[in-house]
């Protein structure tokens, strides 16, 4: 067994368990388009596997392009509905239609990288390994763009994640600046030995990420901390709502007259 | 020169990246009081009204409270309080036992939204500022941002008084 095809082994095995400890999370219904993103990859990593070791090279290049294309669309629906997920706690302050508007501003931002990356593209590439490289590069900076805007966006206006969502966003932003780092790399290179080294170790970055991920989805979400109906009605108060039918808080001692808040 | 300056940026998001989750898991397993000491301490926003902390709304003009809240200093206080009421509201719907009394989501909408209206008006007070000094449009965003802040203030401290006696002296010193 050669170092690639083990790389690839592993990375399948990897997918097969992150797959179904997603489904054993409830994960679908959270995150749907990342547990179809895992399945595709899995699914894609076997025939790819297949269909070189069976068929020709040029069968195989033709596979490789189509899958690229798929796994982008899949990329750009995962980053959407992980932009969706963080913006849960403002929702009811968005408008409606929202959802919309995030997918059409991520295309725009994915628009805005495409001439970008045009400049990275190295000239003694084939037509068609171009515009793979350049759709490969394209994602990678759109991934780190997208990546960079939620976690300041989050800092600012101070949005918490939840661990699920933060455990997805830590390994596609961790394989997404390897990602964006070896395109780099790679767009001053000539093609050979140590340009097939890079791609190498973003395979291996790749295993890591989804060792993270087993580890992560295969614990369980941290324990509760204690909440008390007194901690609730602190937080009643601050945020200045009706005491009366906001909720139900029976054990609560009765609230003693004061006088009354504006 | 180009190749290392196109690394560094790489690495200077990768450390963001670090920097961001370590802040990220860190928000998610503090306790509830390490957030009530989170509270700046530092600066107090008594001055703000006669009777601060015990009753809501503001009876001053906007020079008058901008000069009370002693500019960006204040601002920024309240800035960083108001994540931590944020970070308050996060907590509790995280924390909710099954089978106890749920709190409703709308009360933590309106939480989460106070605050962010808060952190917002005074992003907006402190970017005018720094362009253009204390002009009228500062001063009205830094007044309804004090504003909220009292309002909000004003029922932890009634809260705390009926409920949790001990510790309102603390907070009391806090804000």
């Amino acid at each position: 067994m050669t170092f690639d095809s083990g790389i690839l082994s592993a990375g399948v095995v990897g997918e097969a368990v992150v797959f179904t400890l997603l489904l054993r999370r409830r994960g679908w219904s959270t995150l749907p388009f990342f547990c179809l993103y895992i399945l595709y990859s899995l699914a894609s990593d076997v025939t790819g596997y297949i269909v070189l070791a069976k068929h020709s090279e040029l069968l195989y290049g033709r596979y490789y392009f189509t899958q690229i294309i798929l796994d982008s669309i899949l990329q750009f629906a995962v980053l959407g509905e992980l932009a969706w997920s963080v913006l849960r706690p403002v929702r009811s302050s968005l408008p409606r239609g929202f959802r919309i508007v995030v997918y059409v501003l991520i295309a725009l931002a994915g628009a805005a990288m495409w001439p970008l990356a045009t400049l990275t593209v190295p000239p003694a590439l084939t037509r068609l390994s171009s515009i793979l490289f350049h759709l490969q590069e394209t994602f990678s900076i759109l991934r780190v763009v997208c990546f960079l805007i939620m976690a300041s966006l989050s800092q600012l206006l101070s949005i918490g994640w939840r661990d699920r969502e933060l455990q997805v966003a830590t390994g596609l932003g961790f394989y997404s600046i390897a990602s964006l780092l070896v395109t780099v790399l790679h767009s001053h290179q000539a093609m050979g030995t140590q340009y097939h080294w890079l791609d190498q170790a973003l395979s291996v970055s790749y295993l890591g990420t989804m060792t993270y991920w087993v580890f992560s989805f295969a614990t369980k979400e941290q324990e509760r901390k204690e909440f008390s109906p007194q901690m609730q009605q602190l937080l009643v108060l601050m945020s200045g709502g009706a005491r009366t039918g906001r909720m139900a808080l029976g054990d609560l001692p009765p609230e003693p007259k004061r006088k009354r808040i504006k | 020169m180009f190749l290392l300056l196109q690394i560094a940026i790489v690495g200077a998001l990768l450390l963001y990246f670090g920097k961001w989750r370590k802040s990220m898991r860190r928000r998610s397993i503090q306790s509830w009081d390490s957030l009530l000491c989170q509270l700046r301490s530092d600066w107090s926003a008594r001055d703000l009204g006669e009777q601060f902390l015990w009753k809501e709304g503001l009876n001053a003009t906007t020079d008058d409270i901008w000069q009370r809240l002693d500019g960006p200093r204040g601002l920024w206080a309240m800035f960083q309080n108001a994540r931590v009421m944020l970070e308050m509201a996060d907590y509790a719907s995280r924390n909710q036992f099954p089978g106890t009394p749920q709190i409703d989501p709308m009360v933590l909408e309106t939480l989460r939204s106070d605050a962010m209206q808060i952190r917002l008006c005074v992003l907006m007070a402190l970017g005018q500022y720094a362009l253009s000094q204390a002009t009228e449009g500062v001063k009205v965003n830094a007044f309804r941002a004090a504003n909220m802040y009292t309002g909000m203030a004003a029922r932890m401290t009634a809260l705390l008084q009926d409920h949790a006696a001990v510790i309102l002296p603390d907070f009391v010193a806090a804000m």
